[in-house]
Parts: C-alpha cells; structure tokens; sequence
C-alpha cells in the first residue's frame, strides 16, 4: 500500500435503475497532486464525485480516504476523515453570510459541544474566538473580506465561487473534489481560479471534474478521460488529449 | 354474520377514507403540498349540503348533491388560486405552514358561519335509504353505506385510471418527477393545479355529503377523518392511488370489526389510524412507491426561498437581558390582571420560541408544541401538586423529560425529511391525545388538576415577574445558542443538506437537536402555564387549539428569529383578551391566524419581524448589494 496514496477508488460501479452511470472506475490521487477527469457529458464524471464523497452508494467497488476504507461511511463521515467537495451550484448555504458559511465550515474543528454552548463555558466561546482567527488563514487565500457579511444568495456565480473554495480551504481538507469550478465563470475569473487552486496544490489530494480542458491541462499533474461510466484514458495531460478514444469520444467520429 | 356486517360497515366507510385519501393523494403529487385541511374541506361542503335541504323546500337531495360538488370543486379551484398560487414553488416547510394557515382558516369559517354548534342529522337528507337494504341474515345493510362503497371504490378507480391512461394524467405525473422540465415540454403548471385542486375539492366535499346521515354534524365531526384518510393516503405512500383505495377500505373494515371486538381489543379503535401512520412511518413504506428523484422533487428546494428570505437579527443576548430588566422593572406598575396576561404573553412567546428553533433554524415543521407543552403541564401536576416536588426542580425535570419523547417521535420519522416530521408529530399527537391525555394517573382523565404556585410567589405580580425572569433568560440564551457551532450546524443543515453533510455536520443528528430543543422549551412553557394558571384540563392543549394558534404566532411575528416570536405572542394574547367575552373568539382565532399564515407565507415570510428589518434596511441605505464582481484575481496576488 503506497502510502501517500490519498484518495483510492476501486473498481467503482453506480446503478440507477437500468441506468449504469459509473461502470467500475478505479482512481488514485496522491497527496499534493492534481488530477482531472475529462470527458463529455453522462461519462459519469459527476456521479462520481457523489459516490466519492457518499451521496450515490456504490453497488460494487471500493473509496478509501487516507488508507480508511469509507466505502459504507456516510458522507459526514467522510467529511470528518478530511474530505472536502465543491458543488457545481456553489450556492450552499444561500442563506447565510458569508462570514458564517465559513465559520461553519469549522465545525469539525470544535472541541466543545452542545452541553458546553448550552452552559456559555469557556471552552465554547475560545473555539467562537479561534474560529473568528482562522477565518484569516483562508481570506488570506481569496480575499472575500468585503463581502463577510453579504448573503450567499446575493453573490454574483463568480464570488459565490470564490467563497466556497475559501470555506473548503478553511477546512484544510486532504482530499479536495472540485466539481465543474469554472462553469459560468468569465475568462478572467477563470485565470484567477487557477490561481488559487494551484496555491492550495501543496497541501491537498485534488481531483476536479471540468469540461475546460485547456483550463485544466495548465495545471493538473494527470488526466483521466471518462466516457460512458468508463475511464478510456489516463495518464500525462498531453498523452490523454492525444489518445485516439479520447477524440472519438468528444467529436464522435473516430479518430484517424 | 355479525362479523360480514361489521365488515360491509367497514367497506363502507373506509370508502370514505379512500375518497378523501385520493384527493390528499392527487393534489400532493401534482403541487407537492400535502393537504392538512383536507377533511376541513369536507366539513365545509357538509354544511353548504344541509343548508340547501335546510333553507330550500322543493330541493331534491340529488340536486343537492350535485350543487355541493360543484362547490366543493369551486373552492378547490380557489384555494388553488388564493392559497397555493402565492407560494407554489416554494419549499415543503412552506407549504407545509400554509397548509395548517388553511385548515385553521376553513375550521374557523365553519364555526362562524354555521355556529359550533352540533345540527342533528335529518332522515330526508340522505340520498339512498337509511332504513332500507340488504339484507345479510337478520341485520339490514342500509342502502346508503352500500352507496359510499360503490361511489368511493369507482371515484378513486376512475382518478387511477385517470392518472394512468390519459394526457391530463401524464401531465400530472411530469410534474410530479420534474416540475421544471414538464415546463418546458408544454405542460400548463396552472391549469393542471386547477384540474386537480378541483377534483380533490369536488370528492372531498362528496365525502362529506355521503358520510354526514351516519352522524352528527359539527365543526369538528369530521376532523378524525383527516388522519384516517392521511393513514391511508400513507399506505401508497403518499404516491399511489390503488394502494390508498386499499389503505382506506382496509382501515375501514378492520376499524368496524373492532367495534365487536372483546374488550381491551375494542379500545385499539380510536389509536388505529394513530398507530397506523406511526408504524408506516417506521417501515419508510413511502420508498416502495417514490423514486429518491420524485421524492426530492416533490420536496421543493428549501433555496427556492433565498430570493425572498432576507436577514433577520437574532438580537444580541445582552440586548435580550436588558430588555428582561426592564420588563421586569414595568411589571411593578402593572395591575394584578394585567400581570397575569403578561406572564401569559411570556409563556406563549417561549411556546413561540420552541418554533423559531424548530422551523425557522432547523426547517421543520411540528404540530406538537401544543402536546409538549401539554406534557409539562401534565408533569408539573404529576411532580409539583402530587409528589409535592419544588417548582425550581419541577420546571426543569418538565423540560428534560420531553426530550426522550422527542426522541421517539424524530426517530420514528429518522429520515426527518420535514414531510414525514410533520406526518409524524400529527400522528403522536393525535395519540397523545386519546391514551396519555385521558389517564387519571397522568392527566386526572382529562379532569381539572390544580398545580398551587409556592406561597412566596403566589400573587400574579410576583409570580409574573418569575415568568419574566426565566422567559428572558432563555430568549438571551437562545439568541447567543443561534451564534453558536451548534446554532450554525441546524441552519446549515436546513439550507442545504447535501452541503452540510460534505462540510462535517450529521444532518439527522442536527435535525433531532433541534426537534428535542424545541420539545424542551414547549415543555418547560407547559409547566410555566399550569403554575400561572393554578387551575386547567388538558383540553387546553388540545392540538389544533393550541398548536395551531403557536403556529400562527410564531409565523406572523417571523419564525426565524426570538424577536418574532416576542412580538407574534404579544399580539395573538393581546387580541384574545380583548375578544374574550366575544362567544366565538375560538374560531376568530382559528380564521385570524390561519388566514395571517397564508398572507405571511405569501407575501412576506418573516413576518412583522422582516418587515421591521426591512424598513430599518431601507432608512438607513444599507440593503446588501447584489454583488457582481469577481475577487480570486486580487487574492492570487502575485500573479
């Protein structure tokens, strides 16, 4: 077992009804490293993410986070073991500030509980002030100050972006899943967005579905094109937009 | 034999259940609001059917008949129009909270227009024999229950096939698995609502017409049909019309029989539908019949609000301290009597504040903070007047103990989908009511008990002023809990559960903090009333009564934040004061909070409380900025 190995799935197969979205998909993303999935639209690419992070259950197949096999885990669990995923809506949680949206995003962090809220202890309202500081850490990532106390709701797709990859830094995640991150965004906020998922690079397993391919290839360390359920290609950005099934499956003719 | 008559008994009037279990049935899965005032309706047009016999002398029963459905389907189509158009769309809570608005509504208008008071059943008034017809050895089956078998069992088979074989059918069922894209495809949202709000109208009010000679008819005759036909309707999980047919002629046949039964058997009668739904409820039946996407699609999308939920202030829990000081401080210069209403006021914000946590933070919807409430009264009698307890111990334990009962009832709806919560608060409180409720050892057998308050806070100054003290500590505490990780947690799980999840909160575990949270407060508000009042029954926390005017409070005042439920309970309390003497102030509070729910949910869903904010924004130029700008280029600074 390599041991930097941070995210292991298996052999992954998802069924709904007659529908076979995810057809035993294996992926490996090693600590630090940046991979992306490819492909055109019902390859699965989505669906996987929701069984990675525990919303589409796994028929057969294995995931394991950090070497802990959470293939039955629900997905707070998950979340607890260090995984964290973006939505391709980023609306989470449209009615609250942006301020609380990440302190929120510190709740695996706490150390006191119900009880210690319930009598006002100390051990309480010292994590309320720690979480006040760490909110720092991730504005010093993307800078969203202005808008603390704006609702989400109320935010352009472009900082509603930005705010979620601030929560989910926040959460120094091991195992980050960015689900279409440039969609909807213009070409400059596009450049900005890679970015800032570089600077994240060092200290997260990163795996981002997208269907900008020249976003992605400029900075993720593998590509894996999916088709159909199924992984066709994998390997270095240039070998997997190179390789025969990975044109025949975007433009539908096969390649000569 | 006398068990096949006790089984055609039950044929016929679990085909009454069926009739109004299809119409529940229909409208759920075509607008996704189940129907709460569904019976209401029935009760309605059973009063526009006697009238027209009562008041017109050449008009035939048939005629009759025919008139009434036709208003039934009328009134359909107007709930349509003025009570679901305005919040179509919206989350389930949302038409949930509408859904009790309306039912307070239609009981309210009943009572005012026809009085509350019981109008014996004439003998012309039925179409077919009530004397005359089958007979089955030495007992007659009477035409009529013959009559509900046929016309129920043909109505919910002919909308099965309704459904099934015609385009109007598919278009319900388009929208139904995907509002949005059966839009798209041509289908008319509105007229199809129409269509089905007047066809469960139109059999609702035939139920009633067809049910009404077997009885009496009052305001509340026919308010036990509402749970049985939602039993049945729960059956089909809440989705098919066939397995709802059977739900209601099953639960009907076995009902009757247990008429005969021996004994402690025969008891089991009036907790059937009760112990039906809990038990359904328990085998998540619903999964047999609703697809996950249907399911979630007939949910709504609690998001579908953030366009007109704006912020509210919590209030700052010092600002809540001081405002208790002064309270305190004014309760000096009150008379006797208006110390008692203002400790009333109190216990009714703190019941208001039991919601503010359970659906304005959590998203949930209960209609037991009456029965809690009933609970701690209950306690309070048990602990304080007969184990001779001390009220500072009393109110506590009171508190405490309803919270493994909260625990029962979450874990009985452990997939606490706000749907099935409410399903399931309206079934436990329904059996609270018939078992725990008429117990001489926990209620006095639903008898007057009398909690004396401790002789050094026995005038209603002194003993409001406690009330004021506790109540304002427990608004500061709450409004400092909503800042809280754990205050966070149930509003993260309220607005996006999937986000939640992926974030690290349980949702379910947050979802039952704040139902057992809002039980605790109902509880200690229940034991608070019974010391304020000295002397009560448990009818005073009967479920619609109580529950429903906390309901309406909470939703008026703004039922996401403690100031709300301040200022809903201090006008509900104030208003039925001034009315006391007023006979009927019952159904003007039933008609004045159900209709103040309906417009609140409307048109501005937190209520006086969002207004406030609101005109504050407004005068002081601070409304938060649509924001458009994009700020990752400044952050990737060096780039």
């Amino acid at each position: 077992m390599d041991a930097d190995i941070a995210l292991a799935v298996r052999g992954a197969r998802v069924r709904f009804g007659a529908v076979v979205p995810c057809d035993g998909v294996d992926v490996t993303v090693h600590a630090g490293e940046i991979v992306a999935i490819i492909g055109p639209n019902g390859a699965g690419k989505s669906t996987l993410l929701d069984a990675i992070s525990g919303f589409a259950p796994l028929e057969a197949g294995s995931v394991a986070i950090g070497g802990t096999d959470v293939t039955r885990a629900l997905p707070y669990r998950r979340a607890r073991l260090g995984l964290a995923r973006s939505f391709q809506d980023a609306r989470g949680f449209a009615n609250m500030t942006v301020r609380e949206a990440l302190l929120g995003s510190l709740h695996g962090r706490f150390r006191g509980g119900l009880l210690a809220e319930g009598i006002g202890a100390g051990v309480a309202r010292d994590d309320e002030r720690a979480a006040c500081d760490a909110i720092e850490e991730a504005l010093a990532l993307v800078d969203v100050r202005r808008y603390l106390d704006v609702r989400i709701a109320d935010l352009s797709v472009g900082t509603a972006r930005a705010v979620e990859l601030a929560v989910l830094s926040l959460r120094r995640p091991a195992v980050l899943l960015l689900d279409e991150p440039a969609s909807g965004l213009q070409q400059s906020e596009v450049e900005a967005l890679a970015g800032v998922i570089e600077r994240i690079r060092g200290s997260a397993a990163t795996l981002i579905v997208e269907h900008d391919v020249p976003f992605v290839r400029a900075f993720s360390d593998r590509l894996i094109a999916m088709d159909l359920g199924r992984v066709i290609a994998e390997g270095s950005p240039a070998d997997v937009l190179d390789h025969p099934a990975v044109i025949e499956s975007y433009l539908g003719v096969p390649a000569r | 034999m006398i068990w096949l008559q006790y089984a055609v008994f039950g044929l016929g009037v679990g085909a009454i259940f069926a009739l109004l279990a299809v119409g529940i049935v229909l409208v759920y899965r075509a607008t996704g609001m189940l129907n709460f005032a569904h019976a209401s309706i029935a009760t309605a047009a059973a009063y526009v059917n006697f009238t027209l016999l009562e008041r017109v002398q050449w008009m035939p029963v048939g005629l009759a008949l025919a008139i009434t459905v036709v208003f039934g389907a009328l009134l359909g189509i107007a709930i349509r129009k003025f009570v679901f158009g305005p919040i179509a769309g919206t989350s389930q809570v949302v038409k949930l909270i509408v859904s009790f608005g309306l039912a307070g509504v239609l009981q309210g208008a009943v009572g005012l227009i026809w009085s509350r008071i019981g109008t014996p059943t004439l003998p012309g008034h039925s179409l077919f024999s009530m004397t005359s017809g089958i007979k089955i050895g030495a007992a007659t089956i009477p035409s009529q229950r013959i009559a509900l078998l046929v016309i129920g069992a043909a109505v919910a088979l002919g909308l099965t096939l309704l459904l099934k074989r015609t385009e109007f059918g598919m278009c319900v069922r388009a929208l139904a698995q995907n509002p949005l894209a059966a839009r798209l495809a041509g289908v008319d949202e509105r007229r199809v609502h129409s269509a089905v709000w007047a066809i469960a109208g139109a059999t609702a009010a035939l139920a009633g017409v067809l049910i009404i000679p077997f009885g009496v008819l009052t305001p509340l005759s026919l308010s036990g049909f509402q749970i049985k036909s939602l039993a049945a309707a729960l059956v089909g999980g809440f989705a098919s019309l066939p397995a709802a047919l059977a739900g209601g002629l099953g639960l009907g046949v076995v009902q009757e029989m247990l008429v005969g039964a021996p004994a402690p058997l025969n008891g089991l009668r009036s907790v059937l539908a009760t112990g039906l739904v809990i038990v359904l409820l328990f085998a998540r039946i619903e999964r047999r019949f609703v697809s996950e996407q249907e399911a979630r699609a007939l949910e709504g999308d609690e998001r579908t609000l953030a366009g007109k939920w704006k912020p509210v202030p919590l209030g700052s829990p010092r600002a809540w301290l001081a405002g208790t000081v002064i309270l305190a401080l004014v309760f000096f210069g009150l008379s006797g009597f208006w110390a008692f209403v203002a400790g009333r006021t109190l216990i009714y914000a703190l019941l208001g504040l039991s919601l503010v946590v359970l659906t304005g933070w959590s998203g949930q919807v209960s209609l037991m903070p009456g029965t809690f409430a009933g609970i701690g009264a209950a306690l309070a009698w048990i602990l304080g007047t007969k184990l001779g307890f001390p009220m500072p111990l009393v109110l506590p334990l009171a508190a405490l103990a309803t919270i493994p009962i909260a625990g029962i009832v979450g874990v009985a709806a452990l997939r606490l989908r706000p749907l099935y919560l409410a399903v399931a608060t309206v079934a436990f409180a329904g059996l609270f009511e018939e078992t725990l409720f008429v117990q001489h050892w926990f209620a006095n057998s639903g008898n007057a008990m009398s909690v004396p308050r401790p002789k050094w806070i026995a005038g209603d100054h002194v003993f409001g002023l406690v009330v004021v003290l506790i109540v304002g500590a427990t608004f500061a505490a709450t409004a400092a809990f909503g800042r809280t990780r754990t205050g966070r947690a149930l509003r993260m799980a309220r607005d996006n559960e999937r986000a939640a999840a992926s974030a690290g909160v349980n949702p379910t575990k947050y979802r039952l903090i704040g139902f057992a949270l809002s039980a605790a407060y109902a509880g200690l508000a229940g034991a608070l009333l019974a010391y304020l009042l000295g002397t009560f029954s448990m009818a005073t926390f009967g479920f619609l009564v109580l529950s429903l005017t906390v309901f309406g409070l909470a939703t008026v005042g703004g039922i996401r934040t403690p100031i709300g439920a301040l200022v809903g309970a201090f006008i509900v309390v104030y208003l039925s004061e001034v009315f006391r003497a007023s006979a009927s102030v019952q159904d003007w509070v039933f008609t004045g909070t159900g209709a103040a729910i309906i417009a609140v949910m409307a048109y501005s869903p937190d209520g006086i409380a969002g207004m406030l904010a609101r005109f504050k924004r407004h005068s002081r130029a601070v409304e938060p900025p649509v924001v458009e700008t994009f700020e990752l280029a400044e952050a990737s600074g060096g780039r």
